[in-house]
């Protein structure tokens, strides 16, 4: 076997290992490998090759530390020169102490092994790095790290927690919690008032309430009062005052990156903490929705399409990559779509330009409002914006969880841009699925580089007739749950995002957007 | 002392059989970060049995014992989600398949072990920054200013030298025997 039995296989591998391998793709992988040897063969020694290379160059250190261990405990050193027994020595403490922390890290870093304190009391979605937890589970004092998802924690006081990920927790009693990064937001009991949470800096400390806690990368910390008052103190060990304020209700304060600075007086970010889990997602059905951000990609629906792919609002062409400037149009115009089965086509939408044009066939949408004509790009089959002033990309996360994967799809949508799906001809495409109803979860990601200027407004239209309208003030983060039944007739769907100001940062993505 | 010869013995075994236990638990959960989380549970979990492994049999082999129960656990979790997962048949034809190979899998690893050394300066870069930084291929496509597709084309066309220098280096093996 000298070339992999059919011509992408490595590349498909290499895709399955980052989780970026469509169902259609896998479904024609696993086939192959049960019903051929050689392609069998082929996949185990991938997976070997892609193994050893990895377990080889991480923090367990190369194969030959085995040799250096069994130097240190059998002294086989002593048999050679005293500059090869020193040098093996410390290549063995240094190997000895990256295993130990390695261990010390798994056996006791990432799942918990204190006594119990708690139970976990409810999920969403919820992967744990090291440890796989269900609701009802004991929690115990130490550390747990949510990578995916919400969890609620109920700690035998009767405080509760609401974890956010990416949040790395520590229980440290019933009484306090270290947050080390990430999202967290507090229910506090009577019977448990005092209850504190200690990030890098700071030392949040109820005085009856409910608040919300953020601590960033960086180490600065915000705490929003929801209800109640806190008392947020800066960590003495770190500032050279004793530095203390209460903090009411609807207010917020933030302790610098370095520990010594608190500003108070702002208001608080209700809308930044999620207070109660989101319900447990629907179970796949026998037949699979349809993924409209896949369609968007170039898609049937089932995950042919490509990720990161979009459609330019100034052609109605295809379009790779992110986009990289904000243009502007004078002109309301419908731009078809040809290249794109299932969509008809898309459009900038700005009512003080006359009627705003939905579809080939000349539907409007009555209720535009005003706009500016800019955007950025067009509807993308993508879970990534690009920032123009760090020009780095910024994942979406909507409720904990990461969106723009094959698991979760996403279809981003900036203001100002409008695209209709032509469902007749879906159906004609897809002649088993019955078309009832969209579905999505719509927001916008919490952790952006900078707040969203200025409101923005989601629409959904049926043959255009507006069915839903959600918006999205400045600084009051929701994720909503968009599930707009479809009538049988219904030929288009049109979403439709605006904003009446600067649209900068107003990203608006829709999670798992299928026709069910 | 007990204690101290019972976690170097631990420590030795696992290290030096660590590559053969990955592998068994990335064939059959293709998913890098959750065969790594997988890896470092099996680990806990075989450290706290570690007791009832006899010494002087085949570490390996029992490792995958313990590994299995916890793939196996890990799939039920997964299978009301929506996470592409290998179907039932496939997973338990590779399940039945992989014990019959596991003897070989040392061998075959040190045969990559040589194989690696001889990739060029530029496929070292990039497994390099893949493996051991965990850099995203989008950040490996930006480094080398190529687009995402081709980094995964690259790594594949890697992928596919080791395995032609694994064949070649255990056909050599098996004629100088």
């Amino acid at each position: 076997m000298r070339k992999p039995p059919f011509p992408n296989m490595d590349e498909l591998i290499q895709r399955l290992l980052d989780d970026q391998i469509q169902p259609d793709e896998m479904a024609r992988l696993g086939r192959a490998i049960r019903e051929d040897t050689r392609v069998r063969d082929y996949y185990i020694d991938s997976l070997l090759v892609s193994a050893a290379i990895r377990r080889s160059s991480q923090v367990t250190g190369e194969l030959s530390g085995a040799d250096l261990i069994e130097a240190l405990s059998s002294g086989a050193g002593h048999r050679r020169s005293r500059r090869l027994v020193r040098c093996l020595y410390a290549s063995a403490a240094v190997l000895m102490l990256g295993v130990l922390i390695l261990v010390s890290l798994t056996l006791f870093g990432t799942k918990a092994k204190g006594p119990p304190i708690g139970r976990l009391a409810g999920t969403y979605e919820a992967r744990w790095r090291g440890a796989r937890l269900r609701p009802g589970e004991a929690l115990h004092v130490g550390a747990y790290d949510l990578r995916e998802g919400m969890a609620r924690m109920e700690l035998d006081q009767g405080t509760s927690l609401l974890l956010e990920a990416p949040c790395q927790v520590k229980l440290t009693s019933v009484g306090e919690v270290t947050l080390r990064n990430g999202r967290l937001a507090v229910v506090v009991s009577a019977q448990a008032r005092g209850f504190r949470v200690r990030t890098r800096t700071t030392l949040i400390t109820d005085l009856g309430t409910e608040f919300g806690v953020i601590a960033r990368p960086d180490g600065s910390t915000e705490a929003h009062v929801l209800e109640g008052r806190v008392n947020v103190a800066l960590d003495p060990n770190i500032s050279s005052r004793p530095t203390s304020l209460v903090v009411n209700e609807g207010q917020a304060t933030v302790v610098d990156a370095s520990g010594r600075a608190i500003r108070d007086g702002l208001a608080a970010r209700p809308g930044d903490f999620v207070l109660q889990l989101p319900p447990s997602s629907r179970p796949t059905g026998s037949v699979k929705p349809l993924n409209l951000a896949d369609i968007v990609g170039g898609g049937n629906g089932r995950g042919t399409g490509r990720l990161d792919r979009g459609i330019d609002l100034a052609t109605g062409q295809p379009l790779k990559g992110p986009a990289t400037a904000i243009r502007w149009t004078r002109r309301n115009e419908f731009r078809p779509t040809p290249q794109l089965p299932g969509i008809d086509g898309v459009f900038v939408p700005n009512g003080a330009l006359g009627p705003v044009v939905i579809s080939s066939t000349g539907l409007t949408f009555s209720e535009c409002p005003r706009t500016t004509g800019s955007y950025f790009g067009g509807p993308a089959n993508s879970g990534k914006f690009f920032d123009l002033p760090s020009q780095q990309s910024y994942p979406a996360r909507l409720n904990g969880l990461s969106f723009g994967t094959s698991t979760h799809p996403a279809l981003s949508l900036h203001p100002n841009a409008g695209i209709t799906f032509d469902l007749d001809r879906i159906r004609r495409d897809h002649p088993k699925v019955r078309i009832d109803r969209f579905t999505a979860l719509c927001g916008i990601p919490r952790d952006l580089p900078q707040s969203q200027f200025s409101a923005a407004d989601v629409w959904v239209l049926l043959d255009g007739m507006v069915r839903l309208h959600l918006n999205y003030p400045v600084e009051r983060n929701v994720v909503a749950e968009v599930d707009v039944p479809i009538p049988t007739q219904t030929r288009f769907l049109t979403l439709a995002v605006t904003c009446s100001g600067r649209a900068d940062y107003s990203w608006i993505f829709f999670g798992d957007p299928y026709l069910e | 002392m007990d204690q101290d010869k019972r976690t170097l013995d631990f420590l030795r075994l696992f290290v030096r059989h660590q590559q053969e236990l990955y592998a068994y638990i990335l064939t059959l959960v293709p998913h890098v970060h959750d065969a790594d989380d997988l890896f470092q549970e099996g680990m806990t979990v075989m450290w706290r049995k570690f007791d009832q492994f006899q010494p002087g049999t085949n570490f390996a082999a029992w490792g995958v014992q313990v590994m299995r129960y916890q793939i196996l656990d890990y799939r039920r979790h997964l299978a009301r989600s929506k996470r592409v997962l290998m179907e039932d048949s496939l997973f338990e034809t590779l399940m039945n398949y992989l014990p019959t190979i596991q003897d070989e899998m040392a061998v075959r690893i040190e045969a990559l072990r040589k194989c690696q050394s001889l990739l060029d300066d530029r496929a070292k870069r990039i497994i390099k920054m893949r493996y051991e930084h965990n850099t995203p291929v989008e950040g490996i496509a930006s480094y080398l200013k190529v687009s995402r597709r081709h980094v995964y084309h690259l790594l594949g066309q890697i992928n596919g030298v080791l395995l032609r220098c694994l064949r070649r280096t255990l056909a050599e093996g098996s004629r100088t025997i």
